[in-house]
């Protein structure tokens, strides 16, 4: 058997200028893609997954393999070589053991299998905004001499530079999928769900766009099922103000998902999310009841710490 | 013969190829819907059910978006050396349904057969061991439903797909086994996409798993 711990996160409804495209003319550019045949806002798994490290780094004790130094603008590395894990003894990280690693120089055949190589526990989807991407822009203008880059000839500190920023007012939604056993210590699953659930800032545009990624509202899923089926299921009817889970529901009346594995977490009980899960009768609380939860439940199933 | 549907959110079936502008596949190839399968069931070892024949039928129409990156190259062995990152295009697909088109005739039959295992993780999840997440494309594009079109003969006249099927003067080349580390020994068949009622195919048209 093997249990998985899968989730559904939304955020809350802001102003986002998240993970840029490439700038086009002065214009800063948004990630965009379609989705369900309109643009939607798009923000990378890569880019989730760099928050949910540093937030680790920040929340452990023993730290982070890798740790971004925002002066030198790189990662400062405990152990590169990833020898910790050449033994079962060894000392290893979190953030390799969740979010695994590879060292390409590695492999120099196919088939031989390397301690250099480790495949995620913890995968995480794109995040997607919950309605479409209208085409709001912003116009600014950086003071005289801020960007001296973008201005030439003998005036470029005297004038403002004008400029652009495509910006989407949303939610975005993404997923997650953990298989906790397969982890070196299976009490970081806890950690790392926990993590999730306070994420904080993820991209941003420098400091005028700090979007919160921690949840507004999540769905967690404990099956032996390898699907999640519940991935990307929040949706909304007013342009974002609020959500709804209809997709969710349908698929426990086809018995595709079982009530007794789902929790919900909301953070407003007057919402009618609340009120649509309520009614269908499933365990709904706050995020962070719906998370603590969550790990009871886990370390009930497999044995682990509850809390990390 | 089983048919398995596979929903999912966004993915990208890169092709071998393409090193700059990362184009995708419309379809994944059977090398790849043959590792989706082993993960489902949980296998590690990729030579386990080798002869099968796997391809891919797209329900849903595909769309195509183009998203900025980072790419990673190995210029330098240390990690993370400037040189190794660059930024590049990449096309995504989203909101794919699929079928897979698994038969496992030709496999050894002593051991349980891929098909078998494959309805049988589905039937019975809880008697199967697997870890990770369950992706087709890269680690990060988690697929969303998984479950099998138990009676081929009892689908509907009109269920049509597009599907990648062999064709020995067809204009496309798609891996049936994928070298992952120098591309030397990925093999290739030849084959058309195109669009056919499921209830019509026949094994001789489904490109068969076989290393060099």
């Amino acid at each position: 058997m093997s249990l998985h711990v899968y989730a559904n996160f939304v955020t809350p409804y802001g102003t986002a200028a998240n993970n840029r495209a490439e700038t086009d003319g002065n214009i800063t550019t948004l990630q965009k893609i379609l989705w369900l045949g309109h643009p939607h806002s798009t923000v990378s798994a890569e880019a989730i997954r760099f928050s949910l490290r540093r937030r680790l780094a920040d929340l452990e004790d023993s730290g982070t393999n890798r740790r971004w130094n925002e002066t030198e603008r790189t990662n400062s590395w405990e152990d590169p070589e990833f020898r910790g894990w050449d033994t079962d003894s060894g000392k290893t990280y979190i953030d390799d053991d969740l979010l695994g690693y590879m060292r390409a120089e590695a492999a120099k055949t196919e088939g031989t299998t390397s301690t250099k190589v480790r495949r995620a526990v913890l995968e995480l989807t794109r995040a997607v905004s919950l309605t479409p991407w209208n085409g709001d822009v912003t116009f600014n203008a950086a003071s005289p001499g801020a960007t001296p880059a973008a201005v030439r000839g003998k005036d470029k500190f005297k004038h403002p530079v004008p400029y652009g920023c495509e910006v989407h007012a949303t939610r975005y939604q993404y997923g997650m999928s953990l298989t906790p056993e397969s982890l070196r210590e299976k009490s970081r699953a806890a950690s790392a769900i926990d993590a999730l659930c306070h994420l904080g800032t993820v991209a941003g545009n420098q400091g005028r766009f700090l979007y919160d990624f921690s949840p507004d509202a999540v769905v967690f899923r404990l099956t032996h099922d390898p699907a999640p089926r519940i991935l990307y299921c929040f949706e909304s009817n007013d342009h974002g103000k609020t959500v709804s889970v209809d997709q969710l529901l349908a698929r426990l009346d086809s018995g595709d998902i079982q009530i007794e594995e789902l929790i919900g977490g909301v953070s407003d009980f007057e919402s009618p999310l609340y009120q649509q899960l309520k009614n269908r009768g499933l365990e709904t609380m706050g995020v962070k009841a719906a998370c603590a939860s969550v790990l009871d439940r886990m370390s009930k199933l497999i044995g682990i710490e509850a809390q990390p | 013969m089983i048919g398995v549907r596979v929903t999912v959110p966004v993915s990208c079936f890169r092709k071998g190829y393409a090193r700059e502008y990362l184009e995708t596949h419309l379809l994944p190839p059977p090398a790849t819907c043959y590792g989706f399968l082993l993960s489902l069931v949980g296998e590690c070892d990729r030579k386990r059910h080798i002869g099968c024949r796997v391809t891919a039928g797209l329900i849903s129409t595909p769309v195509k978006s183009v998203v900025l990156r980072k790419v990673w190259r190995v210029k330098n062995p240390r990690p993370e050396a400037r040189e190794n990152i660059r930024p590049d295009y990449q096309e995504l697909l989203s909101n794919l349904e699929l079928v897979l088109w698994l038969d496992s005739a030709e496999e050894d039959r002593s051991r349980p057969t891929l098909d078998k295992r494959v309805s049988s993780t589905l039937e019975y999840p809880k008697h199967t061991h697997r870890y990770g997440g369950l992706s087709l494309g890269e680690s990060t594009h988690l697929v969303n439903d998984v479950s099998v079109i138990k009676e081929i003969s009892k689908l509907k006249g009109d269920l049509e797909a597009t599907m990648f099927l062999l064709d020995a003067r067809g204009e496309q080349t798609l891996p049936v086994w994928v070298d992952h580390v120098q591309s030397t020994n990925t093999r290739y068949v030849t084959g058309t996409i195109q669009t056919r009622n499921l209830n019509t195919l026949s094994r001789d048209e489904i490109p068969m798993i076989i290393p060099p």
